[in-house]
């Protein structure tokens, strides 16, 4: 049915493709024409997208504003079609710019080459289609222990660490869901354990689509690199989804930026220099293009207010941070760093944990709810048990007004030091790539430094345990063990009922 | 070549580790598949039996042959001890396939199960069926283009693991059932939930976890709810289930049919396991399940007293008609203001007091589900002063007498009808009215 759905789009692509390349041909006269067919097929990808995933969203929303009883319709939404059509668009992008060449079986591998089909990375056909001219046709042993680490590493962090998670999670917000009051603390564990749900779930799903390309001899290029070891939004971006942020770089913040920077210039207003910096420079450069990229960051995971609001609010992060950037105190670096490495961390991890309720809430009004009660506006409260335990401690929170509910105290217990834990592997361990960085884990890896000069483990760590936390994978039977073991339980952790959370944008 | 010898140890490895997993579950067996020996301060208290019932009574009632069995919800799991004294010996032994969440149409899939599990023995003479009236309610329909919405039911069991049941619902044998089975085993061997619970069962049987369990005559242990006490009080457990009866029922307002007038939908599945008992020639005893005087308030705050009636009303017409049929049926209601349901609740600071007839305001303690055995399968009626058989001369009598136990209850302890009142007063007032 998937294949029924999206055959057409990819088809219509296809053509347009051979139809730039003919066109560019024919000197200027062609390439202007390619640039307006290339424009078309921009067009036609985002309406095909729009119509299954916006179109129910449309008629709500219209229902609601206007009164009307528009029916709903029954569309059934494919699967990865944001993922898909975000790569064609690149791929026209890359055939107009006359970077690659291609012949239709290639095409069709690049689409439908399924370990990364579903959710990204959202690759470029340079990146892939190469290497699949220079496969070996004969098992590559190394290729299939780098895809089985990966592999059995993304399983258990999706099946073990993520869906670990979500019996804390759904309680929470289907209690916001249904107007229920909840607290300052049931709200913080709620938020917490989302976060890091599709946290370990995506990164999870990275490193198994990336284990599966590998266990074939194709190296997919890296997505997901530690974001919360990051100390800046920015930084943020550069970590999360790194596919993602750089198809919203190159295809929408820098045209925009570009294209306001040609504007300004012709009427002699003052560009975003080094030297010279004024407001209207930075609202008009700065802050729009990035206010317009998260939203339709936002829109593209979603269709709905709620992430409509998430990504502006990671818009208005990303502004405050580039403000700080241009008139930040002028410190020497390393004062800087040793002070605002360990601020910018908090205030990072804080700023996504809250933006993450808009996120997962049903609604705006359900999120505000959540958000109020994590802003401590609807009291404390502790599982009961617990305060009976605390004897003296209990008695005087409760002076201090904290309350006892009947919520489970070892679930309490338990559930906070999991989400513990899973805190300190997020932003004190190695990730998969780190791990087996001696294999040439991903395409573009290392990354490129945007990186922070100081990690969150220089921060709280001795050298000595930063040497032990550097650990990386070796072809002992030590290791060939420790990854069994997690394939197992990632294995075992299949047998109940899970899901991807990151398949449906 | 380090390469090779690094995979060959990863799939030896992977080998070992899967099947060391898997004999660790199927020694401490926490659901029951296996019918491994129950060892103390092992594996004899099951306390997967909160997540699991279901899987496990399909299993366990497959190895049991009872003369009697109790069907219903948590409220017969935990009230009807098969253990208890107070059975005669006639009725014994005794097997309860309640399940949590379920009602009366679970409750006769399971019996068919177990029937047609056990078909080379003689079937069970006596079903004793606890009835909740919360799940004979329904969501109305306001508009025609509602009515194709599905009916809404609180039957969670209905749908649970349907593929693992010997029979379908017609009776025939479920052509689905060794991949249910499968399916349970994988699940009971090859999975994380069943090392946690293995662990679990480890940890209960040692004194480390709470003590839910299922014991051999299928009884839901009350182990528990003292400890339920002792951590918050008697009193917190009847107001959690007060502010979960409200959260539940209030809103939207249901009623007994999705329109005015229409037939009681869920009436239904009481008449296909009455026809089905006569088949088999079990005598029946409906039974109203108690509630304490918190509860039964709370239903007339929340509009529900005319249709509290009313459904008892239907359910002996139904018997009534049942019994014209030719099958041995009595309804029995225990859902009134007697001294039991009005037993007093210890103030909330006081987590030494425990009450003797409930635990909550719907779930009865053991104590209660003797005296409702005692006064239903006694000779004489006036052994028990608690309950009673309605019949079409006894019914409105019946139903006159509760509403002025109702008033009592108001004048005698109007700080306890204060409190629920208070209760729903603080609620969110449903939209719909």
């Amino acid at each position: 049915m998937n294949l029924v759905v999206m055959l057409p789009s990819i088809g219509i692509n296809y053509l347009a493709a051979v139809t730039i390349k003919r066109l560019l041909k024919r000197g200027d006269p062609g390439r202007r024409t390619a640039s307006s067919l290339l424009l078309i097929g921009v067009a036609f990808n985002l309406l095909f997208l729009g119509y299954f995933k916006y179109k129910n969203f449309f008629l709500e929303t219209t229902n609601e504003l206007l009164g009307t009883d528009l029916p709903l319709a029954a569309v059934i939404l494919p699967l990865g079609i944001s993922f898909i059509t975000f790569k064609q668009i690149a791929f026209l992008s890359d055939v107009r710019k006359g970077k690659i060449d291609f012949n239709v079986l290639d095409y069709l591998t690049f689409v439908f080459f399924f370990p990364q089909l579903i959710a990204g990375p959202i690759v470029h056909y340079g990146e892939v289609i190469p290497q699949f001219e220079q496969i070996k046709y004969r098992l590559d042993t190394r290729d299939i222990v780098v895809g089985i680490c990966l592999l059995s590493i993304g399983l258990f962090k999706k099946t073990v660490l993520a869906d670990g998670m979500a019996a804390n999670v759904s309680p929470i917000f289907s209690a916001t869901d249904q107007e229920e009051t909840i607290s300052f603390l049931a709200a913080w564990m709620g938020a917490l354990a989302y976060t890091f749900q599709i946290y370990f779930d995506f990164s999870g799903y990275s490193d198994m689509a990336l284990g599966l390309a590998r266990l074939f001899g194709i190296r997919l290029p890296l997505n997901f690199d530690s974001p919360f070891k990051s100390s800046s939004i920015i930084e943020f971006w550069s970590r999360w989804h790194v596919t993602l942020t750089r198809f919203l770089t190159t295809y929408i913040y820098m045209p925009v930026m570009r294209h306001v920077s040609r504007w300004r210039r012709r009427f002699g207003l003052p560009i975003l220099t080094n030297k010279s910096l004024t407001v209207g420079a930075f609202i008009s450069l700065a802050m729009a293009p990035a206010v317009l990229t998260m939203f339709l960051s936002g829109v593209w995971h979603g269709a709905g207010f709620t992430f409509v609001l998430w990504g502006l609010l990671h818009g208005l992060y990303i502004c405050i941070n580039q403000a700080w950037r241009f008139w930040r105190p002028k410190w020497n670096r390393v004062s800087y760093e040793s002070v605002m490495g360990p601020v910018g961390f908090l205030l990072t991890f804080g700023a996504v944990v809250i933006a993450i309720v808009f996120f997962r809430a049903r609604s705006v009004a359900a999120a505000g709810r959540v958000l109020h009660a994590m802003f401590g506006l609807d009291g404390i409260s502790l599982p009961i048990t617990i305060m009976n335990r605390l004897g003296f401690i209990g008695h005087f929170l409760g002076s201090l007004g904290v309350t006892g509910n009947l919520s489970s105290g070892a679930s309490f217990v338990i559930s906070s030091l999991s989400l513990i834990a899973l805190f300190v592997i997020a932003t004190l361990g190695p990730n998969s790539l780190e791990i087996l960085r001696d294999f040439d884990p991903a395409f573009h890896y290392p990354p490129t430094s945007t990186k922070s000069a100081i990690a969150p483990s220089d921060i709280i760590m001795k050298r000595g345990w930063r040497r032990a936390l550097s650990f990386k994978l070796q072809l002992s039977p030590v290791w060939a063990f420790a990854v069994a073991v997690l394939f197992v339980l990632g294995s075992f952790g299949l047998n109940q009922v899970s899901q991807f959370l990151y398949w449906k944008f | 070549m380090l390469e090779p010898r690094f995979l060959a140890i990863f799939v030896t490895c992977v080998l070992l580790v899967a099947s060391i997993f898997a004999g660790f579950n199927i020694a401490i067996d926490p659901y029951l598949l296996f019918d491994v020996a129950r060892r103390p301060g092992l594996n004899a208290v099951k306390p997967a039996v909160a997540s699991h019932e279901a899987m496990m009574k399909a299993y366990q009632s497959q190895r049991v042959r009872p003369r009697t069995v109790i069907l219903g919800s948590s409220r017969a799991d935990v009230g009807f001890d098969p253990a208890s004294e107070v059975w005669p010996q006639e009725f014994r032994p005794v097997y309860n396939l309640s399940l949590v969440g379920s009602g009366t149409e679970t409750g006769l899939r399971f019996l068919q199960h177990m029937l047609a599990s056990n078909r080379n023995v003689d079937p069970p003479r006596t079903l004793i069926v606890g009835l909740d009236f919360e799940f004979f309610l329904v969501r109305p329909v306001a508009a025609a283009k509602d009515r194709q919405v599905p009916v809404e039911t609180f039957d969670t069991s209905a749908k649970n693991g349907e593929e693992r049941l010997a029979v379908l619902a017609n009776g025939e044998t479920n052509p689905d059932r060794s991949l249910g089975v499968w399916k349970d085993y994988l699940a009971g061997t090859l999975s994380l939930d069943a090392i946690s619970d293995s662990l679990l069962t480890i940890f209960a049987n040692q004194g480390w976890a709470i003590p839910s369990d299922i014991e051999i005559n299928g009884h839901s242990s009350e182990g528990r709810y003292p400890h339920w006490v002792e951590g918050v009080g008697a009193a917190a457990l009847f107001e959690q289930r007060d502010v979960i009866t409200i959260r539940q029922y209030n809103c939207p307002h249901r009623g007994l049919s999705q329109t005015p007038g229409a037939s009681i939908i869920e009436l239904e599945p009481v008449r296909r396991l009455l026809d089905f008992a006569k088949s088999r020639g079990m005598t029946v005893f409906l039974v109203i399940e108690p509630s304490h005087a918190m509860h039964l308030d709370l239903l007339g705050y929340m509009g529900y007293w005319q249709d509290y009636e009313n459904w008892k009303r239907a359910l002996m017409a139904t018997v009534e008609s049942a019994s014209a049929g030719g099958v041995d049926v009595s309804l029995w209601d225990f859902g009134g203001y007697e001294k039991y349901a009005r037993e007093r609740v210890p103030a909330v600071s006081d987590r030494s007091k425990r009450t003797l007839w409930f635990w909550d305001s719907v779930h009865s303690t053991t104590s209660l589900g003797d005296l409702m055995v005692k006064r239903m399968l006694s000779r004489s009626d006036g052994d028990v002063d608690y309950g009673a058989r309605l019949t079409p001369e006894s019914i409105e009598r019946r139903l006159a007498q509760i509403r002025l136990d109702r008033q009592d209850y108001r004048t005698l302890q109007p700080d306890d009808a204060l409190f629920v009142r208070n209760l729903f007063n603080a609620a969110t007032k449903c939209r719909d009215g």
